[in-house]
């Protein structure tokens, strides 16, 4: 591959958002290696927010370590040819900038917020990470702890997140997403330098990867420095990400117990899988999440009304998780009040669900949904970093950012019918996992015959 | 799918931690944004900024006063009024006024701390006119309905129980208990379950009359409004509140130092430390060098000197961050971090270890130089959305700061120098007086 083919530009797309004012100027284009690039103006204040997303994560953990995919996100942090370990933050810190860095099941995503004259360094930096890691043993076991104590306090010492990610883990029977993208504890105190060098190697590349800028610059400020810094990255031309195997059609509810003394309060929990944006047929997604908020959404919400309005509950409500690669999820959570029996809840919320798929939602709720998303669409719109998430996320998943852009329209165009129609489909009990998460074996405060399972 | 990050960003940790306790100090105010001073026909103050780029509105405001107001026998009262704001008024029942901001897809929040009563709105600009009447409506005439009450109180005494089982908040809780013993600001500012089921309507509606009034408020307006129209809003929505409030705001105070960590016993894998001590007001001419050295050793970047010895050298903690606290009657430098039980004991040995050394050497040259540059630079970071920019600039006003703080700023940072930084950590970091609360079963 020559040079002048590595630096040359290949596609060049220019999106122009609609006319709401709302809806940010995105410009794309790709670099001669593969790389893609998204530019988000917002010239508001003098800042940068400068993404780089991989298209890996959890799910592409090898069978038996898993977590190595953040265990990497981690150590990127230290040594490369060029700098020494914590220099790459140092410089940030000095160039008076932020930076961070998420891993999930389907990305590692790396970011700094800086001013904007600073925005090369930056690119300099991150380009080099990409390719020059280098990685000492020492470090590598230390990095090891950390992230076993990160699991500790995030995970271990929070029974409702020990709860959901045992249900998790029943609720894909096939799918990586079953495994936490922390990792197991027993196979992240395995994980060697060796096992992140291989995975770095596979798949950190230039193709595999999708830059994000967002702020006050211009897509010709960008061009020409995203080919002089990630343009000069060689691809791995042999990239190949393993299939993730799909999900078989599920046929039994299931439930999960957890018992935790350190539980404040008993909670019900009840997952369903659905397809997600970047997974589903246009305007499923949005049906589901419109559903969703109708469903649980807010204090008007049927679930409100029925649980905490009646004093059944002090917590009662839904959320649609869809911004994932595969499977998306419709997620339930109640909190009984004291003295009020789990079961109880549960047939209302099962009465609940059973309403909504067979008689479907009524105009007057689904306009106050919409009303509502649009909202948020536009409060999220006032966000550089969400802004930038956005499209990096969604471009990282295959979408187009005119797929992106389109999702107000997406949403207002849904009807009653479509809800209903996602609502039979997809909430049907089979598909459940349903979880509990109780401070003792025996619901004292509820009664003794409130554990029947 | 749920995300896992490199580390805490530079404040959610703390601010996750202490956001019952204090508002956070805004320490990186922007010169580029344009903050006026307006007053209303009525004589309300506002902060403004006008910002018409995207159609929205926020609002920020505080009630001086809050839960440090709560009779005793009768803890976790201004949480309570603060939550029933939101439960009905005027003419429109709980039902009705939830489904006009559903309707409006608003964003309207009411909460108590220790020092005031929070509120914020947020809102499309086409929708601002009946979202701003019903702020008026719950601020002005909230309808106290017993079935509502009811309902709040179980839902605060759930709360409160799951609140017990955070190590985080117990820590930081038995934090004050242990700095302020007999100070009201000892007390939880949430209420027990013994004095959340004490409160009565009449007690609901005497705090709220003794609360919110025009004379210990302080507002933030930013986004698309030009300033008649935000004068005009000032007065619709708090016009109609009392003058005067009924507050005793209560005398300055010193933590009092413990001897020896404090331990609340739980049956956990880790345990969870809050660290702290008194440090300095926000007007104190050396607080500018406070700022530098409180960055050096606890902003939580990997170059953190707490940061570096305990999680990059050692990998006892994920996380570990200090920062500077403004209560209304103290200022203080409070900390946290969560280890293995059996590493807690050295890790607190890192911690002080840490801390003489930087009273007895202060920082190195280029630790000083990196923070200034950190602290001048990132500057705008924290000022790129409407509803930010009106939470910093209320955080900074409430600090007893003006408006012209934003251009005076970074010429303090910059004024600081090595030795300011040194005489500084001398005087504030003594390890003597540090209070330190650990939950969960430590060895020590």
């Amino acid at each position: 591959m020559s040079r002048v083919g590595l630096l040359l530009a290949l596609a060049i797309g220019l999106f122009l958002a609609p006319a709401a004012r709302a809806e940010p100027r995105v410009n794309t284009f790709t670099l001669g290696n593969g790389m893609q690039v998204v530019v988000i103006e917002d010239h508001r204040v003098p800042v940068v927010t400068h993404m780089v997303w991989y298209r890996v994560g959890a799910a592409e953990d090898p069978w038996g370590t898993s977590g190595i995919a953040h265990f990497l996100e981690h150590l990127m942090f230290k040594s490369t040819n060029k700098l020494k370990s914590g220099e790459f933050s140092r410089t940030i810190t000095r160039l008076g900038g932020r930076d961070n860095a998420t891993t999930t099941h389907d990305t590692t995503s790396y970011f700094q917020r800086v001013a904007k004259e600073h925005l090369r360094a930056v690119m300099e930096l991150e380009a080099d990470r990409m390719v020059n890691l280098r990685l000492v043993e020492e470090e590598v076991k230390t990095e090891r702890d950390v992230i076993l104590a990160e699991r500790r306090s995030n995970v271990d010492g929070n029974p409702l997140s020990l709860l959901s990610e045992q249900m998790l883990s029943v609720l894909y029977h096939n799918h990586p997403y079953g495994r936490p993208s922390i990792g197991w504890e027993h196979e992240m105190a395995k994980l060697t330098r060796q096992d992140a060098i291989t995975f770095y190697k596979r798949y950190y590349a230039p193709n595999n990867a999708v830059l994000v800028v967002a702020g006050d610059v211009t897509p010709e400020e960008v061009r020409p420095l995203a080919q002089a810094t990630y343009g000069r990255n060689r691809p791995n031309r042999g990239l190949v990400r393993p299939i993730r195997p799909d999900e078989p059609k599920p046929i039994a509810a299931r439930r999960v117990e957890v018992v935790d003394g350190r539980a404040g309060a008993r909670v019900l929990l009840r997952y369903y899988p659905s397809p997600s944006f970047a997974s589903g047929p246009p305007g499923e997604a949005e049906s589901l999440e419109l559903l969703a908020r109708i469903v649980g959404g807010d204090d008007t919400s049927r679930l409100y009304r029925r649980l905490v309005v009646e004093k059944l509950a002090s917590t009662a409500g839904a959320n649609f998780s869809g911004a994932t690669r595969d499977s998306g999820r419709l997620a339930f959570v109640i909190i009984p009040l004291e003295g009020v029996a789990l079961e109880k809840v549960e047939a209302i919320l099962d009465a609940v669900i059973l309403e909504v798929r067979e008689k479907g939602v009524t105009e007057a709720e689904l306009e106050r949904a919409k009303s509502a998303i649009e909202a948020v669409r536009v409060f999220e719109s006032d966000d550089q970093m969400q802004l930038a998430r956005r499209y990096g996320e969604g471009i990282a998943f295959g979408q187009s950012p005119a797929q992106l852009a389109e999702l107000p329209q997406r949403v207002q165009s849904r009807s009653v019918e479509d809800i209903k129609r996602v609502a039979a489909e997809y909430l049907a009990r089979e598909r459940s996992v349903t979880g509990t998460l109780l401070p003792q074996k025996a619901e004292a405060s509820a009664g003794p015959q409130a554990v029947k399972q | 799918m749920s995300a896992i990050t490199a580390r805490l960003s530079a404040r959610a940790a703390l601010c996750q931690l202490l956001l019952a306790f204090a508002v956070w100090l805004g320490s990186s105010p922007v010169s580029a944004l344009g903050v006026e001073e307006i007053t209303s026909a009525k004589g309300i103050k506002a902060w403004l900024v006008e910002e018409h780029s995207v159609p929205l509105i926020a609002i920020r405001f505080a009630f001086a006063g809050g839960a440090s107001q709560d009779p005793a026998g009768k803890e976790g009262l201004a949480t309570m009024v603060a939550d029933m704001l939101t439960e009905g008024a005027g003419e429109l029942t709980e039902e009705a006024f939830k489904a006009q901001v559903s309707a409006l897809g608003m964003r309207l929040s009411l909460s108590a701390g220790r020092d005031a009563i929070y509120g914020g709105l947020e809102t499309l600009t086409k929708r601002f006119a009946p979202s701003a009447a019903l702020l008026r409506l719950a601020l002005t005439a909230p309808r106290f309905d017993e079935d509502a009450i009811e309902r709040v109180r179980s839902q605060r005494l759930t709360d409160l129980a799951i609140a017990a089982n955070e190590p985080n908040r117990v820590a930081v809780d038995r934090w004050y208990q242990e700095a302020f013993p007999g100070n009201a600001y000892g007390r939880p500012a949430d209420g027990t379950q013994q004095s959340v089921a004490r409160i009565m309507r009449e007690d609901l509606t005497g705090q709220h009359a003794k609360l919110l009034a025009r004379g210990v408020l302080k507002v933030v307006i930013v986004g698309d409004i030009n300033k008649a129209a935000a004068a005009a809003a000032l007065d619709d929505i708090f016009g109609d509140l009392p003058q005067e409030a009924q507050v005793a705001l209560l005398a300055k105070a010193e933590p009092r130092p413990a001897a020896a960590p404090v331990v609340v016993e739980k049956d956990l894998p880790s345990a969870t430390a809050a660290f702290g001590l008194a440090s300095l007001a926000s007007d104190h001419p050396d607080f500018p060098a406070l700022e530098v050295l409180n960055h050096i050793i606890g902003s939580g970047d990997f170059d953190a000197v707490l940061t570096e010895e305990i999680r990059v050298k050692r990998g006892l903690a994920y996380s570990v961050q200090t920062g500077l606290i403004h209560d209304s009657i103290t200022s203080l430098l409070l900390g946290a971090f969560t280890t293995k039980n059996d590493t807690m004991g050295s890790a607190l040995g890192v911690l002080k270890e840490v801390l003489l050394r930087t009273a007895r050497d202060g920082p190195n040259a280029s630790q000083f130089e990196n923070a200034k540059r950190y602290l001048t630079g990132s500057f705008l970071l924290d000022f790129d959305t409407n509803a930010k920019v009106a939470s910093s600039l209320l955080g900074i006003w409430v600090d007893g700061e003006r408006p012209d703080y934003l251009q005076r700023r970074n010429q303090k940072i910059n004024a600081v120098t090595l030795a300011d930084v040194k005489r500084v950590a001398r005087e504030v970091l003594n390890t003597q007086s540090l209070i330190v609360t650990i939950v969960g079963k430590p060895q020590l």
